[in-house]
């Protein structure tokens, strides 16, 4: 079997699915040809990265049956005495007085909690735009989703170093700006992968 | 007949069999000086030239399975290709010969095509998967996508954008503003003088020899891939050079080189420079090397 035969059937060699005569094929070639079994690491790395994307976002409950019965006006009758709802009072100052000085005092990074949400944020449009490229992929053609997927594996790998460091080092900026630029990479790239075609 | 005349006429029929099994067409049609023209051939060779000519000549040839020949356009617009083609055939593809005007704008669509254009000085777009794309020439402006495939330029373009995978990128000549990013791909900047340059890769080596203006900027971003910039004696630069876990070794004319072992160096090289002015040239790793020399040719 040739290497082109070999990345053809990858797809269906790493889900299982592939007939058991291709696949003694298949690992025959595997188990002398270093480039084709970098490419079935590509592929599941690829394909479990996709396996992990949910197919729509959406609520999980409907969020307006929760939320209409509370603007409808409602009328309740004051069963507690008032001097009990003042000492309630006091304490709920008390207390929120106490978490606010405990939280202004507490040693906090502010530039990692900003960065994890700007992190997210990215996250998040990777994740949107995998989407799109997970729709796309399978109308491409087999060498050319594999050409991606090698390509979005090396990028994935450089974008999990990054965060690593970042874990190690929260407070270094320079850090930051390599997690940032890895994920906009990342999504440059996957914009690209999504908007090809058939032909290609 | 005798033998080694039917010998001669047999591999005659051979040799001749392949091209006779191939089409070949020719069109011509008139166009402004402007026009913008797009040209979609997926498999096989396309050939773009500039002449001084308002008009665009077409020759196609076509192989047996290789698809037919589109096209047509006057005044502003032209469109021309190859339609049909099926991705997956193995052999040559088609091959497409076009002339245009040189001022024209140009967009060219090759999925595995080898894309050569030269002569052009408006505007060119190359929008390709894995094949081999060369320019030569001066475009203003001259954009090239691929994910794979090499790209090589040669020659005086103005903007020059430049995005592959791991295809190898070499730009030579350009002066004004270049734009490169790869993920695998080396990619190599010669210029004697360049205005702006940014380069980046994720693992891919970037080398650049090349002359920064004194107003001018360099920057260089990779995450393992090494950076290596051979710059001439005069330069008049700032630097900042950083990395996370690689290394920074620089070996410039009159300029200490960085202690071993630093993660960081900011250091100015040069009248301007020193004075607050002159280039700026930026290097950021996150484990590639950073190596700063003198070019020994000068530039």
């Amino acid at each position: 079997m040739t290497c082109d035969a070999v990345r053809d059937h990858l797809d269906r060699y790493q889900t299982g699915v592939l007939d058991p005569a291709d696949r003694d094929l298949v690992d025959i070639h595997l188990a002398g040809c270093a480039d084709c079994r970098a490419d079935l690491e590509s592929t599941r790395f690829v394909a479990g990265q996709l396996g992990s994307l949910r197919r729509e976002i959406a609520p999980s409950v409907d969020l307006w049956a929760g939320i209409a019965p509370r603007l409808t006006p409602q009328v309740r009758r004051l069963s507690v005495p008032i001097w009990r709802l003042a000492a309630a009072a006091v304490l709920l100052i008390a207390a929120s007085s106490a978490v606010t000085v405990a939280l202004i005092r507490r040693p906090r990074p502010e530039v990692t909690a900003g960065f994890a949400s700007t992190e997210a944020r990215y996250e998040q449009a990777a994740f949107e735009v995998a989407g799109l490229y997970q729709r796309a992929r399978d109308s491409l053609a087999p060498e050319t989703r594999l050409v991606l997927e090698r390509n979005l594996a090396v990028i994935e790998r450089a974008l999990g170093e990054a965060r690593a460091a970042l874990r190690t080092e929260p407070a270094n900026r320079a850090i930051e700006a390599m997690v940032v630029a890895a994920y906009q990479r990342k999504i440059a790239f996957l914009e690209r992968a999504a908007s090809l075609d058939r032909d290609s | 007949m005798p033998v080694i005349g039917l010998r001669s006429f047999l591999l005659v029929l051979i040799v001749a069999g392949p091209a006779a099994a191939q089409r070949k067409q020719a069109k011509t049609f008139s166009v402004a000086p402007d026009v913008a023209v797009r040209i979609h051939n997926l498999v096989g060779v396309t050939r773009v030239t500039g002449w001084d000519r308002d008009s665009i000549a077409v020759v196609a040839t076509i192989p047996p399975g290789g698809g037919s020949f589109f096209g047509g356009g006057a005044g502003r617009f032209a469109k021309l290709g190859i339609e049909g083609q099926d991705p997956s055939l193995t052999g040559p593809g088609s091959e497409l010969d076009v002339r245009v005007p040189r001022g024209a704008r140009v967009w060219i669509k090759g999925g595995s095509a080898t894309v050569e254009v030269a002569g052009l000085g408006g505007e060119v777009e190359v929008s390709s998967v894995t094949g081999l794309v060369q320019l030569e020439g001066s475009p203003r402006v001259l954009t090239v996508e691929s994910i794979d495939g090499d790209v090589t330029i040669i020659g005086a373009a103005t903007v020059v954008r430049v995005q592959t995978g791991a295809g190898v990128v070499k730009v030579t000549g350009a002066r004004g503003d270049i734009t490169v990013t790869t993920v695998q791909g080396p990619v190599t900047i010669e210029s004697d003088q360049l205005l702006s340059a940014r380069i980046e890769s994720v693992s891919g080596r970037v080398e650049v020899r090349a002359g920064i203006s004194l107003d001018g900027l360099l920057e260089v971003t990779t995450h393992d891939g090494d950076a290596l910039l051979l710059l001439p004696a005069s330069t008049d630069a700032r630097f900042d050079l950083s990395t996370v876990k690689g290394t920074i070794a620089t070996k410039l004319a009159g300029q200490p080189p960085v202690p071993a072992g630093e993660r960081s160096a900011r250091f100015a090289v040069g009248k301007k420079a020193g004075a607050g002015r002159g280039a700026e040239i930026t290097v950021r790793t996150f484990s590639g090397g950073i190596r700063i020399d003198s070019n020994p040719k000068g530039n």
